[in-house]
């Protein structure tokens, strides 16, 4: 049974008790109403008649006639005056017998009023026929409402459970679909209003999107794994295929094995990058970092890559807070110098700083190479998501990727410029951290 | 076949152009897409063999393909590429190109595609080319077998010589274009070298494999039918 059905036949079942309880009360309310007008009828009969025999107490009972006998038989009220022994003394005859006791009572179909009178008893009678009819009649209209109000009931609680359950078959149906399908790209429509469900829509599609993005970078991260090494393996693949397609000289197969030898290492060093990069799609770290020691800590790291190729690094910093993990935000900058080392003229200067303003922190690395050709620059600077292109990321474009990846995490951006003077600037921008600490 | 490579790894190109070469072609190497159509002007080639990310761009090969198109060659053009999926396949057929192997690749296979395309685009329509004196050249194996089907030894400048004038009957081919063709990246090869191997090809297959064209080079002898 389904939860909103549970839940209709629960309320139902509730009304339905409720309904029982009042329409019982009710009934017991209308049965005492109309048996207390009754006897009241009887009374007040009864009473008019005490009187008047009080009047013609010495009067023979000589006013029974025929004519007035059945006159009385006809009337709804039927009276009788009794001496003190139980005899009949007037009006008449009794359709019950009589009683020796003051009251009201119910003989079969009657409704009977006994009056004391100084003289005997009046005793009025009258059928509760009416009486039963109209209880019946009330009866037969509750016993077709109730049902037809729990039925009423039972449709407009399950159209209302209907409603509010809609957004948790959504979101099943959803989780059902993603589960088939393996593609959290769909979202649940967004409940209206501000209540649970709606929270509760809102929140599974939060996580989708988060799920998406991870995902999407994941499947990416394999992609740009598998085309990276299409060529190494091409390379490898050929050469043996070459190689043992027939005799060779020992000098040949030495060639070849160096060769692959030559791959080998390209990939081990591929692998790394791909490992590093595998680590930086993980959330960053949110700690205090100050850019200065990122930019103290890699031109560290750094100086001797410079050194080798004689070009010099001329490091110029200011407090620059941001928030984030301090060994990735080393890593995003040491990439950034270790391609303007590459790219670099040799005896020329690499100038590394940071800075800050209202809201961004920047760190500057600005080479004196070639620069990127600006039909490249569109692609380069793409943050690392689905969509982007995931050719050619090897050597500095891997490094490029890595270092968007980072920054994503970071909520910040490389931009990337041709300096209007030659050169590259290669700039981190993060965002601003405004409280200390 | 003479082939033109464009390939912008190294270490990839080298290899693809010994491999080509040891299989008796001549291939000219380059490694980006503007040097790949100058030398495509300059003509004589059998088939492209095109990487599609050169240094030029992401889809430079098949930009190249789409000019050479629109500029009216019609030389077959591979593309070589890491781009495995399906919509770079399919990119890269709309933009002329004829065939689309994909890295890694196995070499028999590049060879055997190779020949299909030279094959189908000399309108010729099996690996196996009918010459004059009931002998047969086996494009894809790269030999020459007589009526018997026994091999007819031939060293691989012969069989390139013969394979260029098989593929192409109807045509008569200028010294110097052979020498392009099947001598090529040697600035210094005399046209009379021409005409040694076409006398070594006539003692091995018969004085009416090959026809001179006076005056301007050799064409293939008619093929009786």
């Amino acid at each position: 049974m389904t939860f909103r059905w549970r839940l209709t036949l629960t309320y139902a079942v509730l009304l339905g008790l409720m309904l029982l309880l009042a329409e019982s009360f009710t009934y017991a309310a209308f049965r005492h109403t109309l048996y207390a007008s009754l006897d009241d009828s009887l009374k007040v009969f009864a009473q008019k008649q005490a009187r008047m025999e009080t009047r013609t107490e010495l009067e023979p009972p000589a006013r029974k006639t025929s004519a007035l006998d059945s006159l009385n038989r006809q009337q709804p009220i039927r009276m009788t005056v009794y001496d003190a022994q139980g005899n009949q003394v007037d009006w008449g005859p009794s359709r019950v017998e009589f009683i020796p006791r003051a009251g009201t009572f119910q003989i079969g179909s009657e409704r009977v009023f006994m009056l004391k009178i100084p003289s005997g008893w009046i005793q009025t009678t009258q059928s509760d026929q009416a009486v039963t009819a109209s209880l019946w009649q009330i009866l037969r209209l509750q016993l077709t409402g109730v049902p037809l109000m729990l039925l009423l009931a039972l449709g407009i609680g399950y159209l209302i459970g209907d409603r509010a359950m809609k957004p948790i078959d959504q979101v099943s149906d959803l989780a059902a679909r993603i589960a088939r399908g393996g593609h959290p790209g769909e979202r649940v429509p967004v409940a209206p209003g501000s209540d649970e469900l709606a929270r509760l829509t809102r929140t599974i599609n939060d996580m989708l999107s988060k799920l998406d993005t991870q995902l999407a970078r994941e499947q990416l991260f394999a992609h740009a794994s598998a085309h990276e090494l299409r060529t190494p393996i091409s390379v490898i693949r050929a050469a043996t295929g070459l190689a043992l397609e027939q005799e060779r000289t020992p000098q040949q197969y030495r060639e070849t094995l160096e060769q692959i030898h030559e791959v080998s290492e390209d990939m081990s060093a591929l692998t790394g990058r791909l490992m590093t990069l595998a680590q930086a799609t993980r959330p960053a770290e949110q700690r205090a970092v100050n850019l200065a020691d990122v930019v103290l800590m890699t031109t560290e790291v750094h100086a001797r890559e410079a050194q080798e190729r004689h070009i010099h690094l001329r490091v110029s910093v200011e407090d620059a807070a941001t928030s984030g993990d301090f060994n990735t935000l080393v890593l995003a900058a040491g990439n950034l110098i270790q391609n303007a080392v590459k790219y670099s003229p040799q005896g020329s200067s690499i100038d590394v700083s940071c800075e800050t303003d209202a809201r961004q922190v920047r760190l500057l690395v600005l080479d004196a190479g070639p620069g990127i050709p600006e039909s490249e620059m569109p692609r380069l600077t793409q943050p690392f998501q689905r969509g982007a292109q995931t050719q050619n990321l090897s050597g500095a474009g891997l490094g490029l990727a890595l270092v968007q990846t980072i920054l994503e995490g970071h909520g910040g951006a490389l931009e990337l410029a041709n300096r209007p003077e030659g050169g590259l600037s290669a700039t981190l921008v993060l965002p601003r951290r405004t409280s200390p600490g | 076949m003479r082939l033109l490579l464009v390939e912008d790894d190294f270490r990839l190109r080298t290899l693809i152009a010994t491999g080509l070469q040891e299989s008796g072609h001549s291939v000219e190497e380059v490694a980006s897409a503007e040097n790949g159509y100058n030398m495509a002007l300059s003509g004589g080639f059998d088939a492209f063999i095109l990487d599609v990310m050169l240094p030029e761009g992401e889809e430079a090969g098949f930009q190249l393909a789409r000019r050479l198109r629109e500029e009216g060659n019609a030389t077959p053009i591979l593309f070589l590429t890491a781009r495995a999926d399906l919509d770079s396949r399919l990119t890269g057929l709309d933009a002329g190109g004829d065939d689309y192997l994909s890295k890694p690749f196995d070499f028999r296979e590049l060879r055997a595609r190779l020949s299909a395309l030279v094959r189908r685009s000399a309108g010729q329509p099996s690996n196996e080319v009918s010459l004059p004196g009931g002998f047969k050249l086996q494009l894809l194996r790269r030999q020459v077998t007589d009526a018997a089907k026994s091999n007819v030894p031939l060293t691989p400048r012969e069989f390139e010589l013969l394979e260029s004038l098989a593929l192409h009957p109807e045509r008569a081919y200028a010294r110097e274009e052979l020498i392009s063709r099947v001598w090529s990246g040697q600035p210094d090869v005399d046209s009379r070298v021409v005409d040694v191997y076409v006398g070594n090809l006539r003692r091995k297959l018969g004085e009416g494999v090959i026809l001179t064209v006076r005056g301007h080079g050799y064409r293939l002898g008619e093929v009786s039918r």
